[in-house]
């Protein structure tokens, strides 16, 4: 029995998903109530399966043969692995507490069925993702996975802004996956499998070279895309758009780190590589700095926010790139505890507020939502890395590795400078000082929906550091402790609150402005000015070449063409019988002449 | 005989000459009844030339071939003629140019 409960736990969120869709629409009520309960279970399975057996044995579910062609072989098969059971409880865990959360967010929307439809399908794909056991059914999820975000994003369909975010997600996340499936076809030619369990033996036969560079660099890709790293990051804070539950689950705590998720399941192709390691962990280093500089001007509560997941998640892709994924894979689950409590939190304030979301409208919150203030308080007291809670203990085990690459840890220590000075500016001037707008001075507490699921999220958030994460997740806690990057560190992110307290204690306004940082170093414009301007001129002269040429003037030509000469030869037809009689023989004889002429009348 | 011994050259030429006029009637005349009448000048014309030839080469065929060009303007002029009194009792008129209204 129990090796069918992946299989339970996959299918049971796409039961609720289809059930929804096609008989439960109608009836609001009754299908948050399923997708909810859906989603419990899958919790309750996970956990069944986390602790079933010994910690570092595997649940093995039933494969079913699924593509064989050619020699390419590809089972549907689910994986029970230490790591898929921690991240399938981790998914179903947060997702579930943002199932409760949303209730109470969306309690006055209309369609919330079609929510709560879209979010169990989410789900079921990103389970999909976590338990799938090959490259190939991985890639399906990877891609259901993009269409639920494409659908979650775009939910509120009547804002033009939502359907263009969502559209924006949907095409950047299309070039990082065609890099994604190079690399599996890639991963296949080179190794003749592509599944998990088989990698590391195949790997080992293969000397390094630059195909073996390539594959890795196609995986990374994907990541680049899922994960929204450089150059494909300018998706995520647009995604914004969508209702914060979906921000909070997707876009910060699980959809996101699938990519890492991922690079950890191929981690032996990318270990074959040190060029793919230096530029997994480069990429991640850079990214690391560059959204926490741009959160620093930003206005918007969560596109603040959003940043610093772009920025926290490029930890997590240093980490793989500098080769410790244990270290990685800890902080995706502490990253989740916080980054979804500072979201919940975060739409709290907005949902008591009345949509309002820049936070320069805001103010003086802090009295009239002390328990938002409080939990959004200790989530950046995590995000921040500061003792002794979740993050920090995360953050250090990454620090660690760090201890021999000074570059890279550098640019992370001041990223974590940053990402102190911009949380500390969010909520002094989201929840201290005077109310800035009517909206913030009858802002008010959530619903019991929406409170305890923050509750729950803040203990994990403090303690989640604690867990035996690694324990479960199967990789031994190896990392050196106090090393000198722990101190430095953490002066950094102690010191970037002081700055934000100067400047932003009394502010009414900005009293900073740097424009490069407000427009996000210009990425956006740039990719208009080169990508899609560049596009639209091609659109154009195409347009152009089927307009003239082809519809003009071969379709069109060739109908004027017609058109015209029957206009001309109809005129011969006068209707004259004696005019035909006269040109018939006056044919005849022009014949006969010829014909003379030849000879062939002699 | 003013033009002596008759032979094949005055038949063709008299053919010829039947023939001219049939074209003539038929391009130039505009009552239909003279332009069938013309037409089976033409018919006849050739028939005339079938004839001398056979008779001065000694052929049987064109002889017989002629038979059938006969049998045959026989039933044109039944066919035409029954058209024509149609075509009458409707435009009330046999003029081939004002029977013109198979044009653009």
């Amino acid at each position: 029995m129990i090796a069918y409960l992946p299989y339970l736990i996959l299918l049971l969120p796409l039961l609720a998903a289809v059930s929804i869709r096609v008989f439960l629409h109608p009836f609001p009520r009754i299908s948050v109530a399923v997708s909810t309960f859906a989603c419990l279970g899958s919790f309750v399975g996970s956990l069944g399966m986390l602790f079933s057996g010994s910690v570092s044995g595997e649940v093995v579910a039933p494969v079913l043969p699924w593509i064989e062609w050619a020699g390419f072989k590809a089972n549907f098969g689910l994986m029970g692995d230490p790591l898929a059971r921690g991240m399938a409880v981790l998914v179903s865990g947060v997702a579930f507490l943002v199932h409760i959360y949303s209730i109470g967010y969306l309690e006055k929307d209309p369609s919330r069925s079609r929510f709560f439809a879209e979010l169990s399908l989410f789900l079921f794909s990103m389970l999909g993702i976590v338990l799938a056991d090959n490259l190939v059914s991985m890639f399906i999820f990877w891609e259901l996975v993009g269409l639920s975000s494409y659908l979650l994003i775009g939910f509120w369909v009547e804002r033009p802004a939502a359907g263009a975010a969502a559209n924006k997600a949907f095409l950047v996340n299309r070039v990082g996956d065609f890099g994604f499936i190079l690399g599996i076809l890639g991963a296949w030619a080179l190794f003749g499998t592509v599944g998990f369990a088989d990698l590391p033996s195949r790997v080992a036969g293969v000397a390094p070279g630059w195909a073996v560079t390539a594959v890795g660099l196609g995986l990374f890709c994907g990541c680049l895309g899922k994960s929204a790293q450089f150059p494909l990051h300018v998706w995520l804070p647009d995604s914004m758009e969508g209702p914060t539950p979906v921000s909070s689950l997707l876009h910060a705590a699980t959809m996101v780190v699938a990519g890492v998720y991922m690079l950890i399941r191929v981690f032996p192709i990318l270990e074959l590589s040190q060029v793919t390691m230096t530029t997994i962990a480069w990429v991640g280093g850079v990214m690391t700095l560059l959204p926490a500089l741009i959160a620093c001007q930003q206005n918007d509560i969560k596109r603040i926010l959003a940043y610093s997941t772009l920025s926290e998640i490029a930890y997590m892709v240093m980490a793989v790139g500098l080769g410790v994924t244990g270290p990685a894979m800890y902080h995706l689950v502490t990253h989740a505890f916080f980054k979804c409590l500072l979201f919940l939190a975060a739409g709290s304030v907005i949902h008591g507020c009345h949509e309002e979301q820049d936070i320069w409208k805001m103010g003086g919150l802090a009295k009239r939502m002390p328990f938002t203030a409080f939990v959004l308080l200790l989530g950046t007291i995590a995000l921040c890395g500061i003792p002794p809670v979740s993050g920090f203990w995360s953050k250090d085990a990454i620090f660690a590795a760090m201890a021999h690459s000074p570059g890279l840890a550098a640019v992370s220590m001041a990223a974590g400078f940053f990402t102190s000075f911009f949380m500390l500016r969010m909520i002094l001037v989201a929840f201290c000082g005077e109310p800035k707008s009517d909206a913030a001075r009858h802002a008010h507490e959530g619903s019991f929906f929406m409170i305890a699921p923050m509750a729950v999220l803040a203990l994990l958030s403090v303690v989640g550091g604690l867990l035996p994460v690694e324990k479960y997740l199967g990789y031994s806690h190896a990392s050196e402790h106090a090393s000198w990057t722990l101190w430095l560190s953490l002066v950094l992110a102690v010191a970037g609150f002081v700055p934000a307290y100067f400047f932003y204690r009394r502010a009414t306004q900005d009293p900073l402005n740097f424009v490069v940082l407000r427009n996000k170093f210009y990425v956006d414009e740039f990719y208009q000015r080169v990508f899609v301007s560049t596009q639209d001129s091609f659109g154009r002269l195409a347009d152009a070449f089927e307009g003239w040429v082809v519809r003009g003037f071969l379709v069109r030509g060739s109908g004027v063409m017609a058109r015209a000469s029957g206009q001309g030869l109809r005129l011969v037809q006068c209707g004259q019988v004696q005019v035909y009689a006269t040109v018939f023989i006056l044919g005849v004889l022009v014949l006969l002449g010829w014909l003379w002429k030849q000879g062939a009348l002699r | 005989m003013i033009f002596g011994e008759i032979t094949l050259g005055h038949y063709l030429a008299l053919s010829s000459l039947l023939f001219l006029i049939g074209l003539a009637g038929v391009i130039l005349r505009r009552s239909l009844l003279i332009i069938m009448m013309s037409l089976e000048l033409l018919l006849n014309a050739a028939n005339l030339a079938l004839v001398a030839v056979g008779r001065f080469q000694g052929l049987p065929d064109p002889q017989v071939a002629v038979f059938f060009v006969i049998t045959v303007a026989a039933a044109e002029v039944a066919l035409g003629l029954a058209i024509l009194v149609a075509i009458f009792r409707i435009k009330k008129t046999t003029a081939a140019d004002q029977l013109a209204t198979l044009r653009f």
